[in-house]
């Protein structure tokens, strides 16, 4: 029997009908084989349009639709819900993307119009060979793994916890707190940030539905939607944690000395230490680099004072095993490193500092207690704070870093408050964008600050008469008045970018999430979904996800948490239909096929040996059917017939046309060859 | 390994020690240079303020001339390379431009595909010669020791040789003649103005502002004890000679002496200052200077 096929070609408002001749589109498909009925209409996705293809479903007797719209990403879960309640199996409903892939993309509208009809023509032919397939619900393990113990990690954690499940959260370092921690002052309201973002660190190791993995990491990620497993691996830390009570007279004996980089390595830690006084766990780990020990085979002082036998040189990583059903990554940033950028003398004057040295120098429990003085000891004159360093620059980031002119802000203030020192804030447009934020900015012009509108070309200590002398000179366009201005100073400060972890590229294949440009995860929808992926079990929140503020970043931590919880109380998941399936008398057991399952899906067993796929952890993605040297595998939805059909559909535009159209698409991007 | 050499108008003019001293250090290193036939302005006068596809073209025509041979075109003068790389540049995107440029081209009788590979002399050193060769050359002379021991020399990039094609050292913090100098055997000095404009062509419409630009020079060069400064670029040697032949009560007192890179080059492997162009100093007595300095410092070096 014959398929009957509707197509719905959608105007989208203009933003289709602006460029592609919806009409023409529609008149193209009606002279498909097996197309029974075509339509164009205003908003396919609009209930009105929906019902348009329900009523044909059932009056015409459909058994395939064609949905030429946005792109799937957008709506395909409208239209299979369309076709499901008027009783047609959804995986016998494509969607043809003549938006995202056509009309906004392709300047010439006669050009569009051709490649609309192209892509129409290529899904009619897949969609007439397209089988039914049935989904399947599984129960969603009821745990939640947050990867990242900065502010965006505790937060999530927190709210599932709270919400009554249990939450795994892994942290790389000893102890969670995050960039957070190494803040002395929030903007704008100058809270003390660790006074705001202790108690939380405190609710978190105290929590009963809180598993705290701290300096451990997730090395693998296996198994199927909300079914995940975690594998983690607890790094030797040469303490063991159950025994010690964080009492530290092992820092207190140790005699080794290195920097120490929570303060931005501008002050010193011992081999054996803690990141910081309010860590949590509160518990030392033990440098082995550093640690004179491990270097030399002598030394063990730490072992000596410890009154609990907790230091431990002999042990080793462990990895361990959870079962998770939904995972969020806050992973975090890291800030920009200015040695990049030479002109700004970072690294060659020591009076120039990064901004997270500047909020260590000036936290009264950082490497100088609080006091701003120069390297020299001295108290400054005047002090410059260069905005943008990295950030709004062809040259190393092209995006803003939305908190620096914020941060700058407070540092101005810091130093209005901790010096005497003349203030000049450089920077090429002041973004205060929040609750506060602009009456901060108007706080600080009244305080006296000095603003400059210019990006600094450098910073030298090229003295030009007695005023510069011995001073660092920093030099800017003023693009307010139009001179450029030569301002000796005794201090400067970075405003760095914020960017993206170095292995953000390794964490983002192990979890399968894509990145942006700038190498930041990508959100399942930038407006709608702004904390959800393309995996449905997992979510991404905070600086992991681009740079952002800590409003922000516990709002999305939140959201992140809400779409985990949302999950994990439906109890249910369902599984991709799609699938990929051996025919064993094809089969040579090569197992090629089983080396290169991006899941582990494809296992072998028994006597004589069969190869087979486990459904539940296919995700139908086709690796080893486009593999198999036998073709022995079929991807449903995806098997030779269905593609050849597509792409006889896809050519099949031109023969309608003649020859003339590849002299006219040349150029065009549209397909012609 | 043969080489086409773009001398550039300095060459044959105001500069005419620096091209002395090129041709010899080359010829020691055994690397052969041939001028290239019938070469013409590299464009980057004023006529690029005037007109910019006059300018361009007069660049391609070089870069036409050479491209049948097949042959990398090596110039000493930062301007010329920036010229000549910029038209490459253009052609290799295309556009109206680079339409406009092929179209001057044809009516000479030339065409250009835009393989012609333009090398600057510093980075030809560093990339091409290598530092361990030119170290070896350094070694391997008569003398006992090296005749530049103990002298520092400040490396002066001025505006043009890393800005804005950087590709082939930092724009901001240049390494390149740093790397020549260590090899030589002579210290660095490292001072801050090290890409600063030198004044350029103002020197001839602005005085005022050219001196006062390479005034600042010469004194952040002072500041690090430097005993010479060492140039690339024909203008920048001569601008900063011209501020100190003036008896300029700014200048500082000592005169400093002004040398190009292959001056330079060529004092390390032993060669002598006539033969490396250095009478030709505008400054007088530039070479009995340096001797003098070496005397000092490296008195076993220079046999003396």
């Amino acid at each position: 029997m014959a398929p009957r096929i509707g197509v719905y070609v959608c105007h989208c408002g203009s933003n289709i009908a602006g460029k592609v001749d919806v009409k023409a589109v529609g008149e193209m498909a009606k002279n498909l084989p097996n197309v029974v009925t075509a339509r164009d209409y205003q908003f396919m996705c609009s209930e009105p349009g929906q019902e348009l293809i329900r009523q044909d479903i059932r009056e015409k007797d459909l058994d395939a639709v064609v949905v030429a719209a946005c792109s799937p990403l957008m709506h395909e879960k409208t239209f299979r819900g369309t076709c499901a309640s008027a009783g047609l199996n959804h995986y016998r409903m494509q969607m043809a993307n003549i938006r995202e892939h056509c009309s906004w993309v392709t300047e010439d509208p006669a050009a569009a119009t051709e490649k609309a009809k192209a892509i129409v023509a290529g899904t009619v032919g897949k969609v007439r060979h397209l089988r039914p397939l049935a989904e399947r619900e599984v129960p969603v393990v009821q745990s939640v793994l947050v990867v990242g113990g900065g502010i965006a990690g505790i937060q999530a954690a927190l709210q599932c916890a709270d919400a009554g499940y249990k939450v795994y959260l892994v942290e790389r370092k000893q102890s969670i707190g995050g960039h957070m921690a190494m803040l002395d002052k929030t903007f704008p309201t100058l809270d003390c940030s660790a006074c705001i973002l202790t108690p939380k660190m405190v609710a978190v190791g105290q929590h009963s539905n809180i598993k705290l993995f701290a300096y451990s990491e997730v090395e693998g990620i296996s198994g199927y939607a909300g079914n995940m497993k975690a594998k983690i691996r607890h790094k030797a830390a040469y303490v063991d944690f159950e025994k010690c009570n964080g009492c530290g007279i092992c820092q207190e004996k140790c005699p080794a000395k290195v920097p120490n980089e929570f303060e931005q390595g501008r002050g010193q830690r011992k081999a054996v230490y803690t990141l910081f006084a309010q860590a949590v766990p509160n518990k030392p780990v033990i440098d082995k680099a550093a640690c004179i020990y491990f270097k030399t085979g002598k030394c063990r002082a730490c072992e000596k004072f410890c009154k609990r036998n907790a230091i431990d040189f002999e042990q080793q990583d462990r990895v361990e095993e959870v079962d998770v059903g939904a995972i969020i990554l806050a992973t975090g940033h890291e800030v920009f490193d200015a040695t990049r950028m030479p002109q700004y003398g970072y690294g060659k004057y020591p009076d120039v500092y990064t901004s997270l040295e500047f909020e260590r120098m000036v936290n009264a429990s950082g490497f100088s207690q609080g006091k701003v003085l120069t390297s020299e000891g001295k108290e400054p004159d005047s002090i410059a704070i260069i905005h943008c360093t990295g950030s709004r620059d062809q040259r190393y980031n092209t995006y803003c870093s939305e908190v620096c002119c914020m941060y700058s802000l407070k540092f101005a203030h810091l130093l209005h408050e901790h010096t005497h020192a003349r203030i000049y804030n450089f920077y090429i447009d002041m973004r205060c964008v929040g609750k506060g934020y602009e009456e901060f900015y108007d706080r600080l012009l009244n305080e006296g600050v000095r603003f400059v509108r210019g990006k600094v070309a450098g910073v030298t200590r090229d003295a030009r008469d007695v005023s510069e002398h011995g001073k660092l000179v920093v030099q800017a366009e003023d693009t307010l008045t139009g001179v450029i201005r030569r301002v000796p100073v005794d201090m400067v400060i970075l405003a760095n970018a914020l960017e993206a972890q170095k292995d953000a590229g390794e964490v983002g294949r192990l979890f399968g999430i894509s990145r942006n440009k700038a190498g930041f995860f990508i959100e399942q929808h930038p407006k709608l979904n702004p904390f959800g992926t393309s995996n449905n079990c997992i979510f991404i929140a905070g600086t992991c996800a681009g740079p952002k503020d800590i409003p922000y970043t516990v709002s999305q931590a939140s959201a992140a948490a809400s779409g985990a919880i949302t999950l994990l109380s439906r109890g249910n998941a369902l599984l991709e239909a799609v699938g990929a399936h051996i025919d064993s008398d094809l089969c040579s057991r090569c197992l090629t096929c089983v080396s290169i399952c991006p899941y582990q899906a494809i296992s072998v067993d028994g006597e004589p040996q069969l190869v087979a796929v486990d459904e539940t952890l296919c995700h139908g993605c086709g690796t080893c059917a486009a593999a198999c040297p036998a073709g022995a595998i079929e991807a449903d939805n995806f098997n030779d017939n269905q593609i050849l059909h597509e792409i006889e559909g896809l050519l099949s535009w031109r023969k309608e046309r003649g020859k003339e159209t590849e002299a006219e698409l040349a150029g065009t991007g549209s397909p012609t060859k | 390994m043969k080489y086409l050499y773009f001398p550039g108008c300095s060459m044959k003019g105001t500069s005419r020690g620096y091209e002395e001293s090129v041709v010899t250090v080359f010829s020691k290193l055994g690397i052969a240079l041939e001028e290239l036939p019938d070469w013409n302005c590299c464009g980057s006068t004023s006529v690029i303020a005037v007109n910019k596809i006059l300018a361009l073209a007069l660049a391609a025509r070089n870069l036409a001339l050479a491209e049948p041979s097949g042959l990398q075109l090596l110039t000493p003068c930062p301007s010329c390379w920036l010229e000549l790389t910029k038209v490459n540049n253009v052609i290799k995107e295309g556009g109206k431009e680079a339409e406009k440029v092929k179209e001057a081209l044809a009516a000479g009788g030339l065409s250009y595909k835009g393989t012609t590979v333009v090398r600057h002399l510093v980075e030809f050193l560093v990339n091409e010669v290598g530092v361990e060769k030119i170290k070896q050359y350094v070694s391997n002379q008569k003398y006992v020791g090296n005749p530049l021991t103990g002298l520092k020399i400040a490396p002066y990039y001025g505006c043009q040789m890393v800005r804005p094609y950087a590709e082939k050292d930092d724009a901001y913090n240049p390494q390149n003649m740093e790397k020549i100098i260590e090899a030589l055997g002579a210290e660095v000095a490292p001072f801050e103005l090290k890409t600063a404009c030198c004044g350029g062509a103002l020197m001839a419409t602005r005085k005022n502002v050219a001196l006062d630009m390479g005034r600042q020079i010469l004194r952040s060069t002072r500041e690090t004890k430097a005993d010479i400064v060492v140039s690339a670029c024909p203008l920048c040697q001569l601008n900063l000679e011209l501020v100190q032949f003036r008896n300029d009560k700014f200048a500082g007192k000592d005169e400093l002496p002004i040398l190009s890179i292959t001056q330079l080059v060529g004092l390390a492997m032993g060669i002598s200052p006539e033969e490396l162009g250095l009478s030709r100093s505008v400054l007088p007595g530039v070479a009995k200077a340096i001797t003098n300095m070496q005397k000092e410092k490296a008195p076993a070096a220079i046999g003396g």
